[in-house]
């Protein structure tokens, strides 16, 4: 079954190829602005994204793969990049009235990524959703849940549920080589479990259904902010890294873009997102 | 989507992935007429497998009672609702799967319930259909009724989890069928949860991922029937694989109930999932409630099961629920009892077609004492 769900998978991105060919606009194009310093460029509150000269991205609803959200509420976002010679730094920001970063059944979380071709040539890019097999992409992905864990502690299930009760939980009674057999993904490091490290997690993907966390080598870190009714979400990246997204000053690539509301239940391809590559050029 | 063969609908249908059917398919069959919603079988699931984090609410294995009980919440009715009258059609089903009734953008018909919809695991309980006149008897069938449904996955051939998941992160095991959620490649998108009809994919707030029963598999790998299934006082259960109709085995007692004496009915086969566990509808209920949900063939079941005595190779299957930890592979009835084996041909258990009555004199000589009886 694994086999054949995997060859629908090739048959499905080999259909989309011959629909929608990458776009490359050349206007506008995202500019990393020089700024001062060699620390990480992933605080959303600082000034240095005031050298930045922000983009407007048109985000639409992705109806091309299901499943589907056909009504999006974000439908524009804010882009700004700077570097300082060691980071690039990435500020995106878009207006949801409500932060969503508690999770249960029929509540979802807020989220952003943002895509790069792993290996960039202007003339050849990536199926620009999520990559193609050959053709990889590596993708960053902010969660309000997880920027809630880092900020607040992860939510209990009391914290959950007020008027839950419950007797007793395998962590209180047995050793913890055993109660860890009790806590399924959480127990198996999955990046989603809790935000420990990192709001955003890096991963990459060869197509629909590919998308992979990268596990420790994770380079990407950020943060994001929710005042006013307005999401502010930074992410930073070495340059120069041996490994992931080939970024230096002088550079160019290209940069997709993708973001979910959670109170109107996108998740996965449930989402919105820039239907064009942004061109971004890295200065001197 | 590809062409598929749904024997339950007694044609091919659309699914979105190849059909392969695993080299053996985990299956069960539930006597609904021997379930008394003891929920033992709940608490062995609840205790084994979900009592962590996250979990407080999620019961794998649950008993529901019918008409009225749901666990989540009206699950059967709304998705059947959702998918609307249909035409069953005689031994070819006329309407339409929830694959074909998928809406514009979406791969298969659902619909993601409420948080609070697993707030009362046990809701409806004991809940009959109305009230019993003054004077009134009850007859066959009965006119006020309910019966329990004992519920896990299905371990579908065609699941709709599988089927609904963006990220390929649930399997099907081909080497017994047990359809299974990768924990380290779920995101929580609950396109399964929000997929599966029956609403058996659950989601972990705590692991911020979705879990479902797992078929006890290491159980299983190891020769041993499911913790539901063992642990039942009631022994209503049989544990082990079900053939496809074209490779039936005549000495697997799955296969002899619901191939050969047809008395194994699939739950909700309409939905085009060809689900894996098998139910023996229960005998007082009206038939029209019962095809809905487990299809045509009901009064054909529940008239087998009434002369199941004369029927010695089903008697001896029915004899086998609970009567070993292991899976039975094989059985063979002789005279005077049924045997059940296990894949190498080994004799697990052996259990009479009619259990011998001892009868006991009123008065114990030795304690020159008077028994009570207490029957």
């Amino acid at each position: 079954m694994k086999v054949n769900m995997h060859i629908q998978t090739v048959l499905a991105t080999a259909t989309l190829m011959a629909v929608a060919a990458p776009l490359w606009a050349a206007d506008p194009v995202l500019v990393a602005a020089k700024v001062d310093g060699a620390n990480p460029l992933g605080d959303p509150a600082a000034g240095y994204w005031n050298a930045a000269k922000p983009v407007e991205v048109a985000m639409e609803a992705q109806t091309t793969v299901a499943p589907t959200q056909p009504v999006v509420t974000v439908t524009k976002m804010n882009v700004r990049a700077v570097q300082n010679g060691k980071f690039l730094g990435l500020l995106l920001e878009w207006r949801d009235g409500s932060a969503d970063n508690l999770l249960v059944t029929d509540g979802f979380g807020d989220q952003v990524a943002v895509e790069f071709p792993l290996a960039f040539n202007k003339d050849d890019l990536p199926n620009i959703m999520m990559g193609e097999t050959g053709k990889p992409v590596s993708i960053w992905q902010w969660r309000a849940p997880l920027q809630y864990d880092k900020d607040k502690g992860k939510p209990t299930t009391k914290q959950l549920y007020p008027n839950s009760h419950y007797d007793i939980y395998p962590d209180k009674v047995l050793p913890a080589e055993t109660a860890v057999l009790y806590t399924g993904a959480h127990g198996l490091g999955n990046p989603v479990s809790e935000g420990k490290k990192s709001a955003v997690m890096e991963l990459v993907a060869e197509g629909f259904g590919t998308l992979t966390h990268v596990g420790d080598q994770q380079l990407v870190d950020g943060s994001g902010t929710h005042q006013s009714g307005v999401w502010r979400v930074a992410m930073t990246y070495p340059l120069g890294a041996e490994s992931g997204v080939q970024l230096a000053p002088g550079g160019q690539t290209a940069l997709g873009l993708a973001v979910w509301d959670g109170g109107n239940k996108d998740v996965g391809s449930r989402k919105a997102w820039a239907a064009t590559w942004l061109p971004l050029q890295l200065t001197q | 989507m590809a062409k598929v063969y749904n024997w339950h609908l007694g044609r091919e249908m659309e699914y979105p992935h190849e059909g392969v059917r695993p080299v053996k398919q985990f299956g069960m069959i539930l006597d609904t007429n021997k379930c008394i919603a003891c929920q033992t079988c709940t608490v062995a699931c609840k205790t084994t497998w979900t009592p962590g984090r996250g979990q407080e609410t999620m019961f794998w294995n649950n008993v529901e009672s019918k008409p009225y009980g749901y666990y989540p919440l009206g699950w059967d009715v709304k998705i059947l609702d959702k998918l609307g009258v249909q035409d069953a059609g005689g031994a070819v089903y006329q309407g339409k799967t929830l694959f074909d009734a998928a809406p514009d953008g979406e791969r298969i018909l659902g619909y993601l319930p409420e948080d609070a919809d697993y707030a009362h695991p046990n809701i409806g309980e004991d809940d009959s259909t109305g009230l019993m006149s003054q004077g009134i008897h009850l007859t066959m069938p009965h006119m006020q009724w309910m019966y329990y449904l004992p519920r896990i996955c299905n371990h579908c051939t065609y699941p709709a989890c599988l089927a609904a998941c963006s990220r390929n992160s649930i399997y099907k095991r081909p080497e017994d069928g047990i359809v299974l959620i990768d924990q380290t490649r779920c995101r929580g998108y609950r396109e399964c949860v929000k997929g599966c009809p029956y609403k058996k994919p659950f989601f972990n707030s705590n692991t911020r991922t979705s879990e479902k029963c797992v078929g006890c598999y290491p159980a299983i790998e190891s020769g041993r029937q499911t913790q539901c299934t063992i642990t039942c006082i009631g022994k209503i259960r049989l544990q082990g694989f079900i053939s496809a109709p074209d490779q039936v085995r005549e000495d697997n007692p799955l296969d002899y109930i619901v191939h050969i004496a047809k008395l194994g009915r699939p739950l909700y086969p309409q939905f085009g999932l060809e689900p894996n566990t098998y139910y023996i509808p229960p005998v007082h209920v009206p038939p029209a409630y019962l095809y809905q949900m487990f299809g045509t063939g009901v009064e054909q079941a529940i008239a087998g099961y009434r002369k199941a005595k004369d029927d010695p190779k089903l008697l001896g299957a029915l004899l086998l629920f609970g009567a070993c930890k292991e899976i039975i592979h094989h059985y063979k009835v002789d005279g005077s009892s049924a045997m059940g084996f296990n894949e190498q041909g080994e004799e697990l258990v052996r259990v009479p077609l009619v259990e011998p009555i001892h009868v006991r004199a009123a008065h114990d000589e030795k304690f020159q004492a008077y028994r009570t009886n207490i029957t």
